[in-house]
Formats: C-alpha cells, sequence, structure tokens
C-alpha cells in the first residue's frame, strides 16, 4: 500500500520493519517486487509521489566542477518509478568480459562472472517487459530475415540491443499497491543513516518531508536504492558521528564516477558505395512492441589486443531527401493540408525518382521498409565504456537544498585511455567499413593528444561511485551489494558497478536487485 | 583517364563543411578528385612526383602498368588494393576520411596527369 509521508507524525518512530529500501527507481521497486513474495515487513521510502514535482525535483540540484555534465537536476527524475520514468528502455546484459579484470585497464573487474548472474538477467529480462532473452545475431537474423553486414567476426561483432522503456512506476504501482506487507511512503526524503554506536550496523534512517515532519524508522536491514548519485551523497552527508560519513574510512565513497561516453554528434559517418545495401536491424524493428537493434563493436580479443575499453556504435540512418520528400508530403496530406514549398520536395522527388521507385517497388515486393534503398548518410554513433577513475567523483558541496543536505559537486573526469578507445575504435570499424567496400568513414574523434570533442558527453548513465570489491580496502561493497564494516546496510543500482561496459545500466541494474532480493531473503 | 570505380561513388568535402552529401564519390565528380588529391599531396609532401606516385601505385596495383588505364582489370585490381590497405593500415586521413593510400595517390596522380 501507498501512504504520504507527510502524515507521518512528527518525531515518531515507524513500526518494526524488516527491511526499509530508500528510492523507488529500478532497483528499488525490483526488489520491493521481489521481496514482496516473502513474509517480511517491508517499507520503500520514495522523495516523490507520483509525478514530478519542481520542489521534490530540485533536491536534486548539485553543480559541476569537472568536465561538461549535465544538470543533475534534469539527468534523473525524482519520484515514484524514479528514472525509468524517462528512459530510452535501451537494454542489453553486460558481456562476459565486462566481469573480467583486463590488467590493461585499472581497478576493471567484478567480484563474480557473468554465469554467475544469467539467471538473474532472465529475470530481469521479464520485468522490464523485453522480448525473449536472446542477444545472439543469429537469432535474430533468423527471426527477422535480416543479416548482419559482412564484417570480419575477428575484429568487429554486431551486438543486439532491445528497446523498451518499461515505466517501472506506472508499471508496477498496482502491484506494490496490493502488497500486503509493502508500504511506500511517498514525499519520504532520508536525510541520514545512523550507526549504532559500535560503529557496525546502522541503527535508524532519519526521514523528513519538505512539509517540516521528521520521523525515524529502525530497520532490520537497510537498502540505498536511491541512484548513482544520491547513493554515494546519503552516504557522505551522514557525517555527524563520523566526519568522513559512512562507510567512507577508505575514501571511496564518490570515487570511480562512471558514465557511458555518448558522442552526441557522430563519431563518424559513411556512405555506402552500394545504396542497394540493406539496412537490416542496424535499425529498430518492431518485435512485438520491443524494438531489436544491431549495433557495432569490437571483438574482445582484437579489445584486448589494442589495450582498449570497450568500443559500441549505433548507427543512425538519414534518408535521401527524396524519401524525407516523400514522407513530409505525406505526413502533410494526412492531415489535410499542402506541405510548406511544396517544390522543393517535388524537386526532391524527380531528381531521386530511380531510387524512389526502387525503394516503392521493393517494398511492395518485400513488404519490409527495412530493405531497399533510402539511404543518404551512415551516422556512426558511439557509446564507450568509460574505465574506472578514482578522480572522477562526487563529492559534497557547500551548498545546502531546501531540507538542509549539502548537495553535491560532480567532478567528471577522463582518461587517455578513454580517449584511446574512442579513436581507436572508430579507426578500427572505418578500416573494416573500408576493407569490405561497404563505404569510407569520415572521422570526427580528433587523434590523442587532442583536446576531447565538445560533443562527447554522459548518457544519464551514472555509476561507480559506491564500487563493488571483495576486499574493504578497494571497495564500498561486497559482492552481495552488502557496505563493508556494516552488517545490515546494503547497496542497489548501478552505484554499485566497478566496471560499466558499453552497455545501458537498467537491465543489469534490475538483475543485481533481484540477485540482492534472493540474497536478503536468505538472512 | 582511369575507369571510374563502382565502389568509388560519392564526393568528399573536402573544405570543411558538413555537407557531404547528394554527390558523386571521387572519379564520378572529378573535382572531388582533385580536391582529395590536392589534399593528399599536402598532407603527403614526399614522394609525390607523378614517376614517384606512379611508381608506388604500380607496386600496390600490381604488375600491369598503371598508364593503362583501359585494362579492364584495373577496377579489381583497385579493389583488392584497396582492401589490402585497409586490412594493412595503409590509410590516410584527408579532412578526416579514412581513405587507402592506394585511391589517395590514384587521386593525386590524376590531378598532376
Amino acid at each position: 500500500m501507498f501512504m504520504d509521508a507527510r502524515s507521518v507524525a512528527n518525531g515518531s518512530q515507524l513500526d518494526p520493519i524488516d527491511i526499509c529500501i530508500v528510492g523507488a527507481g529500478a532497483a528499488g521497486i525490483t526488489l520491493a517486487l521481489e521481496l514482496a513474495k516473502g513474509s517480511g515487513n517491508i517499507v520503500v521510502l520514495e522523495s516523490g509521489s507520483f509525478a514530478p514535482e519542481a520542489d521534490t525535483q530540485d533536491l536534486y540540484g548539485g553543480r559541476n566542477i569537472g568536465r561538461t555534465y549535465f544538470d543533475p537536476r534534469i539527468s534523473r527524475l525524482r519520484f515514484f518509478g524514479g528514472s525509468t520514468n524517462h528512459w530510452g528502455g535501451m537494454s542489453r546484459p553486460l558481456d562476459e568480459v565486462d566481469f573480467q579484470a583486463r590488467d590493461w585497464i585499472p581497478h576493471s573487474g567484478w567480484p563474480f562472472t557473468k554465469a554467475d548472474i544469467e539467471d538473474h538477467y532472465r529475470r530481469a529480462q521479464k520485468l522490464c517487459k523485453l522480448a525473449p532473452y536472446e542477444y545472439e545475431p543469429e537469432y535474430w537474423e533468423k527471426k527477422l530475415g535480416v543479416e548482419r553486414w559482412g564484417f570480419d567476426p575477428s575484429t568487429i561483432e554486431t551486438r543486439i540491443f532491445q528497446f523498451r522503456p518499461t515505466r517501472f512506476g506506472s508499471e508496477y504501482r498496482q502491484d506494490l499497491d496490493r502488497a500486503t506487507n509493502i508500504r511506500v511512503l511517498t514525499y519520504a526524503n532520508v536525510t541520514e543513516i545512523r550507526l549504532a554506536p559500535d560503529g557496525q550496523r546502522v541503527s535508524s534512517l532519519e526521514v523528513a518531508t519538505l512539509e517540516g515532519n521528521r520521523f525515524s524508522v529502525r530497520p532490520r536491514y537497510t537498502v540505498l536504492a536511491a541512484g548513482g548519485l544520491e547513493n554515494p551523497r546519503l552516504l557522505l552527508q551522514s557525517n555527524k558521528q563520523h566526519g568522513v560519513g559512512v562507510a567512507n574510512g577508505e575514501d571511496l565513497v564518490g570515487r570511480f564516477f562512471m558514465e557511458h561516453l555518448d558522442v552526441s554528434r557522430p563519431g563518424g559517418r559513411f556512405h555506402f558505395s552500394d545504396p542497394d545495401t540493406s539496412v537490416g536491424f542496424y535499425e529498430p524493428i518492431d518485435v512485438d512492441g520491443v524494438d531489436v537493434r544491431g549495433t557495432i563493436s569490437l571483438n574482445p580479443e582484437v579489445a584486448a589486443r589494442e589495450r582498449i575499453a570497450g568500443f559500441n556504435a549505433p548507427v543512425t540512418i538519414v534518408p535521401r531527401a527524396g524519401i524525407r520528400s516523400i514522407r513530409d508530403v505525406r505526413t502533410s496530406l494526412s492531415s489535410g493540408r499542402l506541405p510548406k514549398d511544396l517544390g522543393r520536395h517535388v524537386r526532391n522527388i524527380i531528381q531521386e525518382l530511380d531510387i524512389v521507385g526502387r525503394r516503392t517497388l521493393s517494398r511492395a515486393m518485400a513488404g519490409d521498409p527495412h530493405h531497399g534503398p533510402p539511404i543518404e548518410v551512415v551516422e556512426v554513433l558511439n557509446l564507450t565504456e568509460q574505465v574506472p577513475n578514482p578522480d572522477s567523483r562526487v563529492t559534497l558541496s557547500d551548498e545546502r537544498d531546501a531540507l538542509g543536505q549539502p548537495r553535491i559537486d560532480i567532478d567528471w573526469q577522463l582518461t587517455e585511455l578513454d580517449k584511446r578507445t574512442l579513436r581507436r575504435g572508430n579507426e578500427l570499424l572505418g578500416a573494416e567499413l573500408g576493407r569490405l567496400g561497404l563505404g569510407r568513414l569520415r572521422m570526427e574523434i580528433p587523434e590523442p593528444p587532442d583536446e576531447w570533442p565538445r560533443s562527447v558527453l554522459g548518457a544519464c548513465h551514472q555509476m561507480g561511485t559506491t564500487r563493488m570489491h571483495d576486499d574493504p580496502r578497494r571497495g564500498v561493497v561486497d559482492r552481495n551489494g552488502r557496505v563493508h564494516g556494516l552488517s545490515n546496510l546494503f547497496i542497489a543500482g548501478s552505484s554499485v558497478f566497478p566496471t560499466g561496459g558499453y552497455a545501458n545500466p537498467t537491465l543489469t541494474i534490475v538483475a543485481l536487485a533481484v540477485r540482492l532480493a534472493d540474497h536478503l531473503r536468505s538472512l | 583517364m582511369l575507369a571510374a570505380p563502382a565502389w568509388l561513388r560519392r564526393r568528399i568535402d573536402l573544405r570543411g563543411g558538413e555537407d557531404c552529401t547528394n554527390a558523386d564519390w571521387v572519379f564520378r565528380n572529378s573535382e572531388s578528385a582533385r580536391e582529395i588529391g590536392r589534399r593528399y599531396l599536402a598532407e603527403v609532401p614526399e614522394g609525390n612526383e607523378p614517376e614517384a606516385i606512379e611508381s608506388a601505385l604500380t607496386g600496390s596495383l600490381g604488375t600491369a602498368p598503371v598508364a593503362s588505364a583501359e585494362n579492364s582489370s584495373l577496377p579489381a585490381r583497385i579493389r583488392r588494393a584497396t582492401e589490402a590497405d585497409f586490412e594493412t593500415g595503409r590509410i590516410v586521413y584527408l579532412d578526416g576520411w579514412m581513405l587507402s593510400e592506394t585511391e589517395a595517390r590514384l587521386c593525386a596522380l590524376r590531378l598532376l596527369r
């Protein structure tokens, strides 16, 4: 059921609670859904309600003091469902190599293998409402009747992504409302994690609302599931008992802030040498409401030989002017008006009459919009791995929010290895495009050590700030997500990723939450 | 005149503009081929006398003289040489475009001859 925290009596303490989950995004909602299957008494503390509200969203404010990065007020959403309320739904599990320690990437590797989490990924796939858990191109080639471009697989591989932006808030609100052992408190902001006198366990969570009432909860177990920026903030701001904050004896909390390097302008672009080349599944194909799409990546052995991180390149097809004009004219006519600049559209169509004709014929014959020759330019986007970097970090700022809590400073930093990955990945792709005669790549990424192009941004994938490692000197949480040195505090979400790969994080966030729920039920 | 390779279709805008579309490539657009040639000669100043380029091309294209442009096997030879260039990293960057040495030299030779 749902409760409004503003109605909780000031100074009160909630009833005995088995597990308290802080945050109701992908991780928090998954945990609650999984734990609802048991008998424990669960409370979820959510800062927002069921729609964005400006004063709540403002609690996310902070400053960027490093590389240009997104305003933290807009890069995530602070209401029930969290950032799944605006995500694009791009999903794929991490690769096997992402879990491994790579000697050329400092601090890389997870404390378990992909095989250890494979079953959890399968369960996450269902929670994300995706298509079957199939990420091998061969499966989709057969199912969709398309073929990969002819890359040499010893160099370039095609990787499959699935897209479905499941909004966890609206999708699972009713389930949590009906769960008899779950209480979701909206408008509830955790302001402090208090430790027992021995410093080895959490004794209470202090909660405040923007209306002014404050109360506490005393759970047996606590899970922080507030996101890659807010999890470290909660630990750091809980510094009344220990000046450095909770679980920060090794000065690791907030460090290793990672993103995926999203080149908002293409990393390169090329033209097909043969305009009849099929786009296949390199453009999304709808499969019962889930878009399936191939992207271009490197063979892991090549990445190892080149000593670079994970490189991935979705492509975007820019259609020919004639095809664009046909679409524009059709859209205008369907709304009962002539398009602006009709003459230009007619000229475009006439100039490319042969191509437009072949396109139309191809669609008529094949009944498949993904075949045919509409292509003008293929833009190579990049969404690559950022390597772990202790100097890239989130700290507390001297500014405070409406609840009196310190805001965050984000010091996003990249390394030469990140730059080399982007440049070298595109070079290897360009060479393979040329070798195949598929096209010629125009490189947009400068050669190291030149400046980073301004178009390199993150992807609002905030990871690594409470990293996982079995060694307490090298990680904030252990392999189960338990905070080192504290018996009853756990962390869920992308902040525990020690390595982020190139795949979008949500599926892995959900898989880890499923795994953590299993662990909590076993305690 | 050299035969137009079927796999080279579009013009490259070497003046740095964004619009590199709607045009033919290299030999289908002699202006573009000359521009590539000019850029290649500017960026690779060593050994860019016509004889040196021709000699290099003869080496990469095989034993057939480059001057025998009407030779029907030339496009295939160019394609093979280009593949080999990309395989072995003999790549030149002209205004960001990744081109094989062979095709860049062909453009340079076209400019010079």
